[in-house]
């Protein structure tokens, strides 16, 4: 009777630690298939603790994710998109640059391996938070992509180096459609100068998309071999606000000249176009605050 | 010679070769013959519709990208109206003197920023912006151009917010009294008196369905990723996805939290932190969260308390005295004491005045960006299952790289802001 007492003790406690330890998972031994099984973390505790695993476990854990992500509708692949973008949002905090490089790496390994369009989609849109200089080949070929080259161009402006802007430069011509204006506005967004002579043409484009594209971009890089044609096209809009932007971009264009010392150049643009008496009033005002 | 009066010297000279409108340098804005003011509303939904009788002003245009909401915004609206499916034509019309932004919140920062430029004063649907990055943009657009902007929440200023059972101004003068004392905790929870709506949660098993006909649905992703179509992701349930909105947290949140940073007399700076206390969160989808907390420099707190942890819970916790709903507190002979004491300042809350007079209204662009930043330093911080440290000048997180991607999040070309 004594042993059975202390066999039914025996059991009431390790039943009564494995209680306590399912909202304190143990989580060390489990494989990388049984990590993400418990997915989605219940709470941030255990969130930083598995994913932190996935995370270290780098490209085994990426490669088996990858495999496992369907297009929307084709099956369930829930858990596997918690688990990578856990991993991503984990190691996106930056405080260990090897790691990061480590998983972006494997992450472009399965952008390479997955087939369907949105499976890709969904790597690259994870991608943009952890991607460096290491993703930038990769993710390039599909700058040109009608479908891929929004999230690609995202993850050129967050990589936001040289090497990203180069291979921007690169598709630029080697695209067509939304994915060249994606890139336009991605060179736009990263301020990348060198370009600045390949975007001019586009500025003169039938097409208003484009080159409303083109205005922005060589506004923001503070273009001033620009001016003269974002002039011209401001004067056309009658300095007011039309779908391409020009107005905007001119004044854009006007305050990175004065921010980079070249406000003489600015100033006489400015006196020029008050002394045409076609500048509304909203935009003297913005005219006077640059 | 200083740019500025450089320029103004430019203005009077042009002035000599052309008729400058009165109203060119900070005069009031030409009034139409009929002194009613004229508005066009893009986005006609459910929400949109509420937005006709807004204000006694004029709807004389109306924008949308689904011929189902057009059809239901003229049925309501007795005079004609002109009839936009792109709101950049929309704003080329020159009879519009207000736009009222009443799309889904992706849309909200490129829109108005776009309204600005066009010298139009804005009224714009909460949350102001969907990144804290946005929001910058915008309130720097509203800025220079010097538009008047409103938001569209008003418990800073009128009527009993939800369940607290009072109006602001009380609250306010019971604050400013210093009775309370100093540092705040504000908790905003079912017990005093705030629903945080996980009914709008996304779904994480969309599949992908045919896009009906009367939906634009690539102007309706506009500046959003393209996901493909499911209509779960649009119209009211939006909320649920992170591209669009932040579920019940990102729509209702200015709501509840812009009086709180007004009570504090935060319109001008944020909290140093926030912590949170969720599950994880799916990429796409936004789920529910239990805690987060939000802390300002000078330790005052504000609590979302999404399960009701705390359920006896004060609206207001100071080291001397509590205030709860319907205007209890431990305070004895609160109401007496407070008599003494000036009422708060008084606001411009009529905004028909603020727009012919050119004056700032009470919830404008500079403590709206404020109070949507509470939301979207909750939301990034709940997308991230992390604790994190902000930079209110500088409107940064401090050592996280991807948070701060989430502040300036690129836009789908052609939007840019």
């Amino acid at each position: 009777m004594r042993i059975y007492w202390i066999f039914i003790t025996a059991i009431l406690v390790f039943t009564g630690l494995n209680t306590t330890s399912s909202s304190c998972q143990n989580i060390y031994g489990l494989s990388v298939s049984e990590l993400i099984e418990r997915l989605p973390a219940e709470n941030r505790e255990d969130q930083d603790r598995i994913i932190s695993r996935l995370a270290e476990s780098g490209a085994d854990a990426i490669g088996l994710i990858g495999n496992n992500l369907v297009a929307p509708g084709s099956g369930d692949d829930v858990k596997f998109r918690y688990a990578l973008s856990g991993i991503v949002k984990h190691v996106g905090q930056g405080d260990d640059p090897f790691l990061k490089i480590n998983v972006s790496a494997a992450l472009c390994k399965a952008l390479s391996d997955a087939s369907d369009a949105e499976v890709k989609d969904f790597i690259l849109q994870e991608l943009q938070y952890i991607a460096g200089d290491e993703a930038v080949l990769h993710v390039a070929p599909y700058l040109s992509d009608s479908r891929l080259s929004d999230p690609a161009a995202r993850v050129m402006v967050n990589v936001g180096t040289a090497h990203a802007g180069g291979a921007l430069l690169h598709f630029l011509t080697r695209s067509e459609g939304e994915a060249r204006i994606s890139i336009i506005q991605a060179l736009g967004n990263m301020r990348y100068t060198s370009a600045a002579s390949r975007l001019r043409p586009f500025a003169h484009s039938d097409n208003p998309a484009l080159k409303a594209a083109a205005y922005n971009a060589l506004a923001a890089m503070g273009d001033t071999e620009s001016a003269a044609i974002l002039f011209e096209a401001a004067k056309s809009a009658g300095f007011d606000y039309e779908p391409t932007r020009a107005t905007a971009s001119w004044l854009l264009l006007l305050e990175n000249m004065i921010a980079n010392g070249n406000k003489p150049l600015a100033d006489k643009m400015t006196y020029e176009a008050l002394n045409s008496g076609k500048v509304p009033s909203h935009t003297i005002i913005a005219l006077i605050k640059l | 010679m200083d740019r500025r009066k450089f320029i103004k010297k430019g203005v009077v000279s042009a002035a000599a070769f052309t008729i400058v409108p009165s109203f060119v340098l900070g005069g009031t804005k030409h009034v139409a013959p009929s002194d009613q003011l004229t508005k066009a509303i893009i986005g006609v939904g459910s929400m949109g519709r509420g937005h006709i009788e807004y204000d006694n002003t004029r709807v004389v245009a109306i924008c949308d990208v689904d011929k189902n909401h057009i059809d239901m915004a003229r049925q309501r609206i007795p005079n004609p109206v002109k009839v936009y499916h792109d709101y950049r034509e929309m704003l080329l019309n020159p009879d519009i003197d207000i736009v009222h932004v009443v799309t889904p919140p992706h849309w909200h920062g490129v829109m108005s920023i776009d309204a600005a430029k066009a010298g139009k004063d804005v009224w714009c649907e909460k949350p102001m912006t969907r990144t804290i990055g946005e929001g910058i943009r915008l309130k720097d657009t509203i800025a220079r151009y010097e538009r008047i902007f409103r938001l569209n929440t008003w418990f800073r200023f009128r009527g009993n917010f939800y369940g607290l059972g009072t109006t602001v101004e009380p609250v306010k003068k019971l604050v400013d009294s210093g009775m309370l004392g100093w540092p705040l905790k504000f908790t905003v929870n079912a017990a005093t008196g705030f629903d945080w709506k996980f009914q709008w949660v996304g779904r994480t098993d969309l599949d992908v369905q045919p896009v009906p006909s009367e939906l634009d649905y690539e102007m309706w992703l506009g500046p959003a990723p393209f996901k493909p179509y499911h209509p779960h992701r649009v119209h009211n349930t939006f909320r649920g996805y992170w591209d669009y909105d932040g579920g019940g947290l990102g729509d209702m949140g200015q709501h509840y939290l812009d009086p709180v940073q007004y009570l504090l007399g935060k319109d001008d700076t944020s909290p140093v932190r926030v912590d949170v206390d969720a599950p994880q969160q799916h990429p796409d989808a936004a789920g529910k969260w239990n805690r987060v907390e939000l802390t300002y420099e000078d330790g005052c707190k504000i609590i979302l308390d999404g399960e009701n942890r705390d359920k006896d819970a004060a609206y207001i916790e100071g080291p001397d005295g509590k205030l709860f709903p319907g205007f209890r507190s431990d305070i004895p002979d609160l109401q007496k004491k407070l008599a003494a004491f000036p009422d708060p300042e008084p606001q411009v809350t009529d905004f028909s005045d603020a727009v012919r007079k050119r004056k700032t209204f009470a919830l404008n662009e500079m403590n709206g960006f404020r109070s949507c930043t509470l939301v979207n330093m909750a939301i990034i911080a709940i997308r991230l299952g992390r604790s994190l440290d902000f930079d209110p000048v500088k409107c940064e997180f401090i050592n996280d790289h991807a948070a701060n991607l989430m502040v300036n999040q690129p836009m789908r070309a052609p939007w840019n802001v």
